[in-house]
């Protein structure tokens, strides 16, 4: 199975190429073209059953959180299946081999079945940010696709780094965090700022240049009101 | 202070590394990231000192925010005593940066959402634009950068930079700044028939010699593509 991306930054894709019998996972509704070798299976993943597909309806209904993956199984012969996110950005392929990752949920693309993903991570459980923000934990062995508002930029912590909530990708669980304002009260009223992670020790962490929120505010309060 | 910017036209970010001693003020909310223990201090926007300079800083705010749209407040990072400090913005929409270093000689009037960090002595006064710039599609509002320092601005869509050396005319929309050796005026499309219909609203004339900068799109043009679109 071989990951690869076009397009970038701008509007990427990401192409996967399969071998027969190989299967990539991705989040639902991000498939853009798949070939006559491959077919398609849904699963719900907040767990397995009818109790894991209705808790997965519940958040979807609750919390607007998408949880359906779906499962691209090239069986009949090799095959390729691309996939996209709905904001333009790049695309990264981070090569997963045995240890985690955490994800901003909505940077997740797709991954090898190989790839396990965690959505209940208590890691964050204060961290709300702005917005509503889910975080999930990734870890196993194999490619793992994750898409960005705007382009990406890797950096290397070590000792300490701030970054705005809404800017993180995904970081390495070597890094520990913790979440603070910025500056005084006073500050993190008036400066727009919001909650920001300080990350601690030595990983990698991954920002995108844009933020959804913030894109999302200044567009929507030039937009006429919605009704109702 | 050493500066680069990546990720240009679409994305562009700007790295800011501050020596000793120094501090950058930047656009509330465009801090992407910032090395430890840097100091910030939240204030208005504008250069007016004094008790009195403050509740005008106060009430030009004010009218900034509730006419112009723009943001009301800005913020200075200082890294610790004695030590560098690194800090990372952006701006909210896709598209460029750039960084001026202004000379101390001439002055630039930037459109006020444009605005993104300044380091070092420079100085920002708010200018109203006049009430047709109410109409212009972008804000109200214009900065009047000067002094000697680094200025970082943000456009939405890629930068132009026009040598202007005689007349140039503008859709006030797709200014970013320009240098103040400029003249310019801001008229209708041509006459007021040509300005409702033309669909190209209010240009600005330019004349003298001098440094354009315009950006190869509007947020305005964004917003009124969308809104129509909207389901009620």
């Amino acid at each position: 199975m071989r990951f690869e991306t076009a397009f970038g930054p701008g509007y990427t894709l990401c192409i996967c190429r399969l071998d027969q019998g190989d299967k990539v996972v991705a989040e639902s509704g991000a498939m853009v073209t798949q070939d006559a070798h491959i077919r398609m299976e849904t699963s719900a993943s907040a767990g397995k059953g009818i109790g894991g597909m209705l808790k997965g309806l519940g958040r979807k209904m609750f919390l607007g959180e998408s949880f359906f993956r779906n499962t691209f199984h090239a069986e009949t012969g090799p095959g390729e299946v691309t996939f996209a996110p709905k904001l333009p950005g790049d695309i990264m392929v981070y090569e997963m081999r045995g240890q985690d990752m955490i994800v901003q949920q909505t940077s997740y693309l797709a991954a090898a079945p190989t790839v396990e993903i965690e959505t209940k991570w208590g890691g964050f459980k204060s961290f709300f940010g702005e917005g509503r923000m889910f975080w999930i934990r990734a870890f196993g062995t194999g490619p793992l696709a994750l898409n960005a508002f705007g382009a990406i930029k890797e950096i290397q912590v070590d000792g300490y780094f701030t970054i705005d909530t809404g800017h993180i990708v995904a970081f390495e669980p070597t890094l520990s965090f913790s979440i603070k304002r910025v500056g005084s009260w006073f500050s993190t009223f008036f400066s727009s700022e919001g909650l920001v992670c300080r990350f601690a020790g030595s990983g990698k962490l991954f920002i995108q240049t844009r933020n959804p929120n913030e894109f999302g505010t200044l567009i929507g309060s030039k937009l006429p009101p919605r009704n109702g | 202070m050493q500066q680069t910017i990546e990720f240009g036209p679409a994305y562009a970010m700007a790295t800011i590394d501050l020596a000793a001693g120094e501090d950058v003020t930047v656009e509330a909310g465009s801090m992407v990231g910032m090395s430890d223990g840097l100091q910030v201090k939240t204030h208005i926007g504008g250069n007016r000192v004094g008790f009195f300079g403050a509740i005008l800083n106060f009430l030009g705010a004010l009218v900034k925010k509730f006419l112009g749209g723009e943001t009301f407040f800005v913020n200075t990072y200082k890294p610790p005593e004695g030590q560098p400090g690194r800090v990372l913005v952006a701006p909210a929409l896709a598209g460029d940066i750039i960084h001026y270093a202004l000379d101390g000689t001439r002055s630039l009037m930037v459109q006020a959402s444009s605005f993104l960090a300044s380091a070092g002595g420079v100085t920002v006064k708010t200018k109203f634009g006049g009430l047709k710039s109410l109409f212009s599609g972008q804000g109200a509002f214009w900065l009047i950068v000067s002094g000697a320092g680094d200025l970082w601005v943000n456009c939405y869509g890629a930068i132009e930079q026009v040598d202007v050396q005689e007349k140039y005319i503008v859709d006030t929309g797709h200014i970013v700044g320009f240098e103040d050796t400029l003249d310019y005026q801001i008229k209708g499309a041509g006459g007021l028939k040509q300005t409702l219909l033309s669909g190209e609203g209010l240009t600005c004339h330019f004349s003298g010699q001098g440094k354009l900068y315009i950006q190869t799109r509007t947020v305005g043009g964004l917003v009124g593509w969308i809104t129509p679109r909207l389901q009620g």
